[in-house]
């Protein structure tokens, strides 16, 4: 069932694939963002841009890049058990509930709208404890001819336009400053996408402390706008 | 206070690397209902020496490492297995030190398999690891179903107080939490020296020691009393969430002391909910 899909193609399905359009509620959380601002942890512009890079570097680069990769090669072979192996992996992987929550939920939309749009396997993963944002990701770069450097590039950019837009509206920060900290991410995405592909099984892992943390207290935070 | 004594058997573990190797093996079962430790086989400079049973059925031992501390190339083994309905507690009497290298990166791996119904307190003091030094550091519990475990783990990097500041070090911590098979927490930490994770606040923030305190199966109620325990503890950042039934509690602190007392003070608060036992202190502990 994999497709050869003409380059041009799935090029542009990785443009709708990677846009905040896509319906999967992204938008409604700010991954400890929120509660590092209250507690003035993050203060500004450079603070929002320092906070990311040291999550592209230590989480998404160790984690979510090479796992995607694997489940990217497992959705290429058809090999459901290595899918679920490494989905629980994944899931294993997310420091906090909220984390976790956030990748579940975003996870099983993705998994219902593709079956809408045409990608019936991605049906029972909407209602699967494992399914992941990376997961269905992976199955859509796999189903769309997307060449996984591309994907992984794309997911990584994707994340940092959710963290930039949720800064610029809790920092607060102006649309051409949030602009220009996306100017400067493409560099740090750039490395963190080449950085994962190539980490073997027994580097996978890493973890941001300070952002755990941040996560956890937003679980209690009293007052806030994204979800947790 | 029991003490039980028991014959160590030397035997031959894996092949000696390029350092020091320790190797220490213990199979913990239930007789005459309370747990006891029934094989210990060890060899190099790690090893336990009598048990303790201060609260009856549950079997306390100390993990003795006389060298004291770890240079490249040295490997650290700790296999313990606990039988179906066993309870065992696990402390050591010092801190693990790491000490510089030029070669090789010292490795730990400690490897615990819990049965059913059993349960596991591994709760050792602080690893301190000094400047120049390169540190690999395992730990892998694999759960039975209905195994229960608490779990914590300090690391000091470097001795601030005596001018060791991490310089030129670096370490890898890893642990995985495993029931029945499958992942329940995966979680790695790199640090090294010159790293802005060491400096910045989703990092260390320049704290000089992180703790990790680790219990399944937490009950729902769990986490709020933590908090509501951990209130008022100064100077530390400190995250308490919970992953399935894995309660984690993250912690950052000045200095290992602040650290250990706030992991002490967790422990106390969740060994009834969690391993159905009211809090009885290790003795080592009061000294």
């Amino acid at each position: 069932m994999t497709m050869r899909t003409e380059p041009g193609l799935a090029r542009r399905r990785l443009w709708q694939l990677m846009s905040p359009t896509l319906p999967v509620g992204a938008y409604s959380y700010s991954a400890g963002l929120e509660y590092a601002i209250e507690a003035g942890w993050v203060r500004d512009a450079g603070g929002t841009a320092d906070w990311l890079e040291g999550q592209l570097r230590h989480g998404l680069a160790r984690v979510d890049i090479p796992l995607l990769a694997r489940l990217h090669g497992c959705w290429q072979r058809h090999d459901h058990p290595g899918v679920e192996r490494t989905a629980r992996w994944l899931r294993a992987s997310r420091e906090t509930a909220e984390l976790a929550a956030e990748d579940h939920h975003m996870g099983r939309a993705l998994a219902r709208l593709l079956n809408e749009l045409g990608m019936p396997e991605a049906e029972p993963w909407s209602a699967r404890e494992d399914t992941s944002w990376a997961c269905m990701f992976a199955l859509a770069l796999a189903r769309w001819g997307i060449p996984l450097d591309q994907g992984a590039e794309a997911y990584l950019w994707a994340w940092c336009e959710n963290q930039v837009a949720a800064a610029i509206k809790l920092v607060p920060l102006g649309q051409t400053a949030g602009q220009r900290m996306l100017l400067d991410l493409a560099g740090p995405v750039g490395e963190a996408a080449a950085a994962g592909l190539v980490l073997e099984d027994d580097a996978i892992g890493g973890t941001a402390p300070g952002l755990a943390i941040a996560s956890s207290l937003h679980e209690t935070q009293y007052s806030r706008l994204f979800r947790s | 206070m029991a003490a039980v004594a028991i014959q160590p058997e030397d035997v031959s573990g894996p092949p000696v690397g390029a350092g020091w190797l320790g190797w220490l093996d213990l199979d913990y079962q239930v007789r005459g209902g309370r747990t006891v430790l029934v094989r210990r086989r060890h060899e190099g400079p790690l090893l336990v020496q009598r048990s303790f049973h201060p609260e009856g059925p549950v079997c306390h031992n100390y993990v003795i490492h006389p060298p004291g501390g770890l240079a490249g190339g040295d490997r650290l083994n700790l296999d313990v297995r606990i039988g179906p309905e066993g309870h065992a507690l696990l402390t050591t009497p010092a801190a693990a030190k790491f000490y510089r290298t030029e070669r090789a990166a010292a490795v730990q791996e400690q490897t615990f398999d819990v049965g059913d119904g059993a349960a596991l307190e591994f709760l050792p003091m602080e690893s301190i690891l000094h400047g120049r030094s390169d540190t690999v550091l395992r730990n892998r519990f694999r759960l039975a179903p209905d195994a229960r475990l608490c779990t914590w783990d300090i690391l000091c990097l470097g001795r601030p107080g005596s001018g060791d500041h991490f310089e030129g070090a670096r370490c890898r911590q890893e642990l995985v939490i495993e029931r029945s098979g499958a992942p329940l927490l995966h979680e790695c930490l790199n640090l090294a020296h010159g790293d802005p994770l060491l400096e910045r606040p989703w990092g260390l923030d320049g704290h000089s020691a992180i703790a990790t305190l680790v219990a399944t199966p937490a009950p729902d109620d769990l986490e709020a009393r933590l908090r509501e325990a951990l209130v008022g503890v100064e100077g530390v950042r400190l995250g308490v969430t919970r992953m399935n039934d894995v309660l984690v509690l993250r912690c950052l602190a000045p200095g290992t002391e602040v650290a250990r007392g706030v992991l002490e003070r967790a422990w106390r608060v969740l060994r009834e909910p969690v391993l159905g036992r009211a809090p009885s202190p290790p003795r080592i502990w009061k000294t």
